[in-house]
């Protein structure tokens, strides 16, 4: 073997192993950097949740936002003795504690902006159409006019953490209670070590950090699939739709559970659903609630006031946008069309 | 003198791109075509059953309370004689696309189908 010979061979020995080190520490370094993630399908709230984390630890943020939700339930859900809803509702006047009081606060608030589509004092209607129960009936009008008699928003007077209801008036924070939890979800990820999450918690939607997602949008015509896409992040996401918990009676009329504090009866304002985008996740599910109530018309000054966007889907199959997300929602399901007004 | 002979660095170049396409499945991740049925009690997955012609059929009775049992058959799985009131978990019927999910709230337990990468990240329903 010449002298030159030996050089090369010693040359493609070193050369190989240096690549062979680079791809090994390129491998360590990745394996160090890259972002864990765990996928968690659970139930909480009565309800399916998908919890979808990554960053470092993501077992400890899915543990933590695990036991702040259950922590939330045991506070504002009314079927829990000891909640404090249930110690308002029992008591009719109690001293609550901070988040409760903002809760409850927050919730008149969109009462007042919604002239009344969204209202929390309704679980006593709530009850009588067994809706709560998940066991739905169609109860008969003079129960119904009872009911509507006595419940109203403007009745809950809150004032120093006190907050106080006549009696015949129930409070029910389940129209916003998936909402809150997402806002507990977003408070826990905050101070985790996480890159990116999406928690639904029964179909209220938080997308936390910069990543772009791709968001299904219910079709209405059948729920589990999408009708349509769009690309989204960092924000909360509510639906309500008359798809959900509905029945019809006899004379083959839909009766669904979002209901009109007005009259009492299914909300009818020519919607499917509506879908809220916003920062607050309280707000996502309480004004999605309102707008199917007032229609799209009437919803555009509410949205307005909060900084929220929304899809319509109509009776007659057209979506409505509004500014914002206008032409982006990409339609799967044809048909349905994109009204550009 | 020349370090490299021709063949020298078409070795070299070989390696080189063998060792990145070696590389490229751990960098991006794998993408699973095979559907799976993965069943969840509590937020722990207990199960993950690939869905395909060699999938036996079989009913897996899930460690929950109350008991709930989850049956596959033909590529499909649903939730079948469980001890929860109003059995509202039986009313999803059979799951077979990925995305498709069933729960039983009384038992804590989830299925769901995965399968190919998702165009859809989650649903807004």
């Amino acid at each position: 073997m010449t002298e030159n010979a030996k050089k090369r061979g010693r040359f493609f020995f070193i050369f190989s192993v240096v690549i062979f080190c680079a791809l090994v520490l390129i491998l360590i370094i990745w394996d160090a950097v890259k972002p864990d993630e765990i996928e968690k399908n659970n139930v909480v709230m009565g309800t399916y949740a998908s919890f979808n984390i990554k960053g470092k630890k993501p077992d400890e943020a899915y543990s933590k936002i695990y036991s702040e939700i259950n922590a939330l339930e045991n506070k504002i859900s009314w079927r829990i003795e000891s909640s404090e809803i249930s110690k308002i509702n029992t008591l009719l006047s109690c001293e609550t504690d901070n988040y409760i009081y903002n809760y409850i606060d927050t919730c008149i608030g969109v009462s007042k902006s919604s002239s009344g589509a969204f209202d929390i004092s309704l679980g006593a209607l709530s009850d009588i159409w067994g809706f709560s129960d998940n066991e739905p009936v169609l109860p008969d009008a003079k129960s119904i006019k009872n009911v509507v008699n006595k419940y109203g928003w403007e009745k809950i007077v809150c004032k120093d953490r006190r907050v106080t209801v006549p009696e015949g008036v129930k409070l029910d924070l389940g129209a916003v209670g998936k909402g809150i939890a997402c806002d507990k979800a977003s408070s826990v990820l905050d101070g985790a070590n996480a890159k990116s999450a999406i928690i639904s918690i029964g179909g209220s939607i938080l997308l936390w950090g910069k990543e772009t997602f791709t968001v299904g949008i219910a079709d209405p015509s059948n729920s589990s699939a999408a009708m349509g896409t769009i690309k989204l992040s960092d924000c909360f996401i509510s639906t309500s739709g008359s798809y959900q918990k509905n029945f019809t009676d006899e004379s083959g009329t839909l009766y669904h559970h979002i209901l009109d504090p007005s009259t009492g009866y299914s909300a009818s304002s020519g919607l499917l659903s509506v879908t809220v985008i916003c920062n607050s996740g309280l707000l996502s599910d309480a004004l999605s609630t309102a707008c199917f109530v007032l229609g799209y018309e009437n919803s555009l000054e509410l949205l307005k006031e909060y900084n929220a966007q929304a899809i319509f889907i109509t009776q007659d199959n057209e979506l409505i946008c509004t500014d914002e997300l206008k032409g982006q929602v990409n339609i799967i399901n044809d048909i349905y069309t994109e009204n550009a007004r | 003198m020349k370090l490299f002979k021709r063949n020298d660095l078409l070795v070299i170049i070989a390696v080189c791109v063998v060792s990145i396409i070696a590389l490229v499945p751990s960098l991006v991740g794998g993408n699973n075509k095979t559907l799976t049925a993965v069943i969840s009690v509590g937020g722990e997955v207990i199960e993950r059953i690939e869905l395909d012609e060699n999938t036996r059929e079989q009913t897996i009775s899930l460690d929950s309370s109350p008991a709930s049992y989850v049956e596959i058959k033909n590529k499909k799985v649903r939730f079948v004689n469980s001890e929860c009131k109003g059995h509202q978990c039986e009313h999803y019927g059979w799951l077979e696309k990925p995305g498709n999910t069933a729960v039983c709230l009384p038992a804590k337990a989830v299925v769901i189908i995965k399968g190919e990468e998702p165009d859809i990240d989650v649903l807004a329903y």
